[in-house]
């Protein structure tokens, strides 16, 4: 299938969109995974009755978080295989109810709009106060008090817990969705593009924050982001994803000082650098393939410079490289190539 | 060189598609909307057609005694009215009457609601408060009430029911399109036209309307089937077309009384109109699908 | 002939009347292009730098002051005057999606400007003329009779070029017109701009709120804080030495993706603060570290720090 995902959640990481990472503290059973994401395909049925498939892309990256939260609508979207393993159990058997217990407590979500995500008719410190008294079974009075202790955490003033969202400005609305995300201090964070709506510099401040929170509470987050300087700001591991696919995965230092899958190459090519002065910039030739009409091969092969005969026809299998943990999807790094060591499937399982 | 000349030779090639024949292809599909279309068309030629079939003092207006009341027979399908005159005929030439003031007095109010609220709209300022509050006190008042008023002030004619009925359904054909242009004002191609130097009246004709249209033809179809129902009311309660004229809301009511003894003077003119509304209403909806692009499959 | 800069903007102010008092999004700005240059226009959302850019593009009617073009007010300009400016003067928007008339094909929109300057007469010079630029802008003939929502959001913002270049501009304001795209769509369009720059000697006014793409693409940086111009620099000295602290914060507060110099964050506390009705005061006092007495009783004046830069604080950094 040409929609496959494998994803490893170590402990402490996470994972990228047209880029980026997953940055993460250490899971409570020490050296097992806390997240593992194998084969993972979701497919949406669209009115046309063509299978759109999932799992990369600028949007299909939040389709997968959203999978993980067990948050696809069913139809369109359908699980067509794989398996989501938390804690050792996967997730997409769980019942329900099940689900109701993991979701906003054990893994919760950030996403990209504050404007939106937050519920404008209800004051803010009732927002964060329902998830505590959902998950904790405490009474309204505790839960509040919790509340106000997580607004201190995300450094809103707790006089201003009463006021609505629209009373709030963008970086402190991100900083209230992020305080609901974390208010039942989740093993896992999982992060859509949160500072993308934001100015630098109020990026600067939410980054600066989701850091310190997430050694603080000791959660694992997965940080979904197109922006590379988010990347290399917050997380551990980086998987670049495109179209569906996970093309190339490794620590930070792996994807940033040796990039190898050309589309990796390529995207570091094309952002303007601020210590190098280039008349042009890299460009990657040609646009995104259309999520209904995926090609046969390699996804990225359309694009690509140095695509061979066989990128057209055969999709690459996973070549680990030399490095801590750095693998790639590429055809240039399979059979002859000496410093790949074809490893197949089995990578993710050590 | 040879690149260009192999792009003159191609550029015939690319089909150009009006706005119109991409909505046609894509109405073409919703069949409910199709049929919708070819009954609402037929129901319309027959009526247009009635003065060719039907001779307006013999067939419509002739009273015969000897068919009072006749159930529905092979020599008039749809029976005979208290006076004996054919009901087939009445309800064909009833049509006629009603299609021809709705079909007016939705021209009127479109032409002066689209003025109305493309001017407060794109100008602002005292224009858009003195127009919208007028058109507040206006449909602050229930239409049904305000046209009844209004036709009781006025001498019951077809001209001035053709009149009533557009002054009812001027203020929403101005809300609407205000609500409409106001949302296409703001958007940047908007600003690329000026920044082009278009003329105002060049910004509203090409850029706004045609953006602002979409929802404008769906209400508008929408309110031919309202205006049908309100010349139909009026005729009813006797404030709009008179006897011996024959109109639905007519029919229906001169029927309400014989109901009992006869059914079908009043089932059929319900019939007709309810057929033309769920008509008109069904192909309003398709067109709205149709016209908007992004639901393009 | 250039005794006039080729534009200059003075004291230039666009004040928008709200319930809560006057929301001052442009207050007093002062600078000088010289053609076939472009400057970089950067500032956090709300800081004004659309409203100037669009004051220059004639969209929007100043409160005060100048705009002069080789010395000639363009804010005077009205009927036959300003319809011939408009040959001159272009903009590209930011949003790919709302800035093309979803109704008309590319070439309807191309055509457009054409059309209403009446460049040409004949259909035959018309469509050669939208068949070169859509050549120049890299858009394949294919597309000509589309409409804007079949075009992907690089496509379309290629159709947005087309169209302001179609009568051939001398000046064009570029309002954010990249940071609706991809990382490798943002790169196509850069490269083009620049490209077209090259080809053409266009002027640009290039606003973002990209830090990274202004040291990319521009020569010179104007530096907006709620309205005023905090710093103007050519861009390899702002970006090297910034001397005030806003634009030290703003430096700072970019992600690096150079994983092995992690640098010292510069973290600014709080949040932009309103722009309506703002004290006589330094606008950025609220934020800064460096805050003294005199900055909370007057504003400070832009003033000249060495060559070229340009910087408004009282006491700026070394």
């Amino acid at each position: 299938m040409n929609d496959k995902m494998n994803e490893t959640l170590n402990a402490p990481e996470a994972k990228a969109e047209e880029t980026a990472g997953m940055a993460a503290g250490k899971t409570a059973d020490g050296s097992e995974n806390l997240l593992d994401v194998r084969d993972l395909t979701v497919e949406f049925h669209t009115d046309s009755g063509i299978v759109q498939a999932i799992n990369g892309l600028t949007f299909s990256l939040t389709t997968t978080a959203l999978a993980i939260m067990g948050l696809i609508n069913c139809p369109p979207g359908f699980y067509k295989s794989g398996e989501i393993i938390y804690k050792g159990k996967d997730l997409m058997k769980i019942s329900e109810s099940e689900y109701l217990k993991i979701r906003g407590r054990e893994i919760s979500m950030i996403f990209q709009d504050p404007m939106t995500a937050l519920n404008p008719v209800m004051p803010v410190i009732d927002q964060i106060s329902e998830v505590i008294k959902n998950h904790k079974h405490i009474s309204a009075k505790e839960a509040r008090e919790e509340a106000i202790e997580m607004l201190k955490v995300v450094r809103i003033p707790p006089e201003r817990a009463d006021e609505y969202p629209h009373q709030f400005s963008g970086g402190m609305r991100q900083r209230i969705v992020i305080a609901i995300a974390l208010a039942c201090n989740p093993n896992l964070l999982i992060a859509d593009e949160p500072t993308t709506a934001l100015d630098v510099t109020i990026q600067a401040q939410v980054l600066e924050m989701m850091r310190e929170l997430k050694d603080n509470f000791n959660t694992s987050m997965i940080m979904i982001t197109h922006d590379f300087g988010v990347v290399a700001e917050t997380c551990d591991k980086v998987a670049i994803v495109y179209a569906g696919e996970v093309l190339e995965a490794g620590t930070k230092r792996d994807i940033f000082k040796n990039p190898c899958h050309p589309y990796t190459v390529g995207l570091f090519g094309a952002i303007p650098n601020l210590n190098e002065d280039t008349e042009f910039l890299y460009q990657i030739e040609g646009l995104m393939p259309d999520p209904m009409d995926l090609p046969k091969g390699c996804p990225f092969a359309p694009r690509c410079s140095c695509a061979k005969d066989i990128c057209h026809v055969e999709k690459p299998c996973v070549s680990r490289l030399p490095g801590e943990d750095h693998v790639v999807k590429c055809h240039k790094y399979t059979g002859s190539d000496e410093n790949a060591e074809i490893v197949n499937e089995e990578w993710r399982d050590e | 060189m040879e690149n260009s000349t192999a792009a003159n030779g191609s550029r015939s090639e690319y089909k150009k598609h009006s706005l119109w024949t991409d909505v046609w292809i894509r109405l073409r599909k919703n069949t409910i909307a199709v049929i919708a279309i070819i009954v609402f068309l037929c129901i319309l030629f027959v009526c247009l057609a009635a003065p060719l079939i039907y001779d307006y003092d013999a067939d419509i207006v002739q009273p015969d005694i000897s068919r009072q009341m006749q159930p529905p027979s092979k020599e008039h399908i749809l029976g005979c009215d208290e006076i004996g005159r054919d009901i087939l005929a009445r309800i064909i030439w009833g049509g006629r009457i009603t299609i021809i003031v709705s079909f007016c007095a939705l021209g009127i109010a479109f032409i002066i609601g689209i003025v109305l609220g493309t001017v407060a709209a794109f100008y602002g300022g005292w224009a858009e408060t003195i127009i919208m509050r007028i058109i507040d006190i206006i449909m602050s008042v229930p239409s049904v009430l305000l046209m009844i008023t209004l036709a009781t002030l006025i001498k019951p004619s077809i001209p001035n029911l053709t009149f009533v009925v557009a002054f009812g359904l001027i203020p929403n054909q101005a809300r609407i399109i205000r609500g409409q242009v106001l949302q296409v004002i703001d958007q940047e191609y908007i600003k690329a036209a000026r920044v082009q130097g278009a003329s105002d009246f060049r910004i509203i004709v090409n850029h706004i309307l045609p953006n602002a249209i979409s929802p404008i033809i769906t209400t508008t179809i929408l309110d031919i089937a309202y205006a049908v129902m309100t010349i139909s009311t009026l005729s009813f309660l006797g404030l709009g077309v008179q006897q011996p004229n024959p109109e639905w809301g007519t029919m229906l009511n001169s029927g309400r009384q014989y109901l009992r003894q006869a059914w079908h003077m009043s089932t059929f003119p319900g019939i007709a109109l309810t057929i033309t509304l769920m008509a008109l209403t069904l192909i309003g909806d398709g067109l709205r699908d149709a016209l908007d692009p992004r639901m393009k499959r | 002939m250039s005794e006039h800069p080729y534009l200059e903007v003075r004291h230039l102010k666009k004040y928008f009347m709200t319930p809560n008092g006057p929301l001052h999004a442009v207050d007093d700005v002062n600078f000088t292009l010289e053609k076939g240059r472009t400057i970089g226009l950067v500032g956090e959302s709300g800081c004004g730098k659309s409203t100037l850019g669009h004051m220059i593009a004639r969209l929007l009617d100043a409160t005060d002051g100048e705009i002069l073009l080789e010395g000639d007010d363009i804010l005077k300009y009205k009927g036959r005057k300003l319809k011939d400016l408009r040959r001159r003067i272009q903009i590209i928007f930011q949003d790919p999606f709302s800035s093309l008339n979803p109704r008309k094909t590319v070439y309807n929109t191309i055509a457009e400007p054409i059309i209403i300057q009446k460049m040409y007469k004949s259909k035959k010079e018309i469509e050669d003329r939208v068949f070169e630029i859509m050549e120049l802008v890299g858009l394949a003939e294919r597309y000509v009779n589309v409409y804007p929502h079949e075009l992907d959001g690089g496509r379309r913002q290629r159709v947005g070029i087309a169209r302001a270049l179609a009568l051939n501009p001398e000046l064009i304001v570029c309002d954010e017109p990249v940071s609706a795209l991809d990382v490798s769509i943002q790169a196509q369009i850069l490269n083009l701009l620049k490209r077209l720059q090259q080809q053409f000697g266009y002027t640009y006014i290039f606003i973002t709120h990209d830090l990274s793409v202004v040291k990319h693409f521009a020569q010179d940086v104007l530096v907006m804080y709620l309205g005023q111009l905090v710093e103007q620099a050519p861009v390899k000295e702002l970006f090297a030495h910034p001397r005030h602290p806003y634009t030290q914060g703003l430096l700072s507060a970019i992600p690096s993706t150079d994983i092995d110099n992690v640098k010292e964050r510069i973290i600014l506390k709080g949040e932009i603060t309103s722009p309506i009705n703002p004290p006589d005061e330094c606008r950025f006092a609220a934020r800064c570290e460096y805050v003294s007495d005199a900055c909370r009783q007057k504003a400070p004046q832009l003033q000249l720090l060495g060559e070229d830069h340009l910087v408004s604080c009282f006491s700026p950094l070394d």
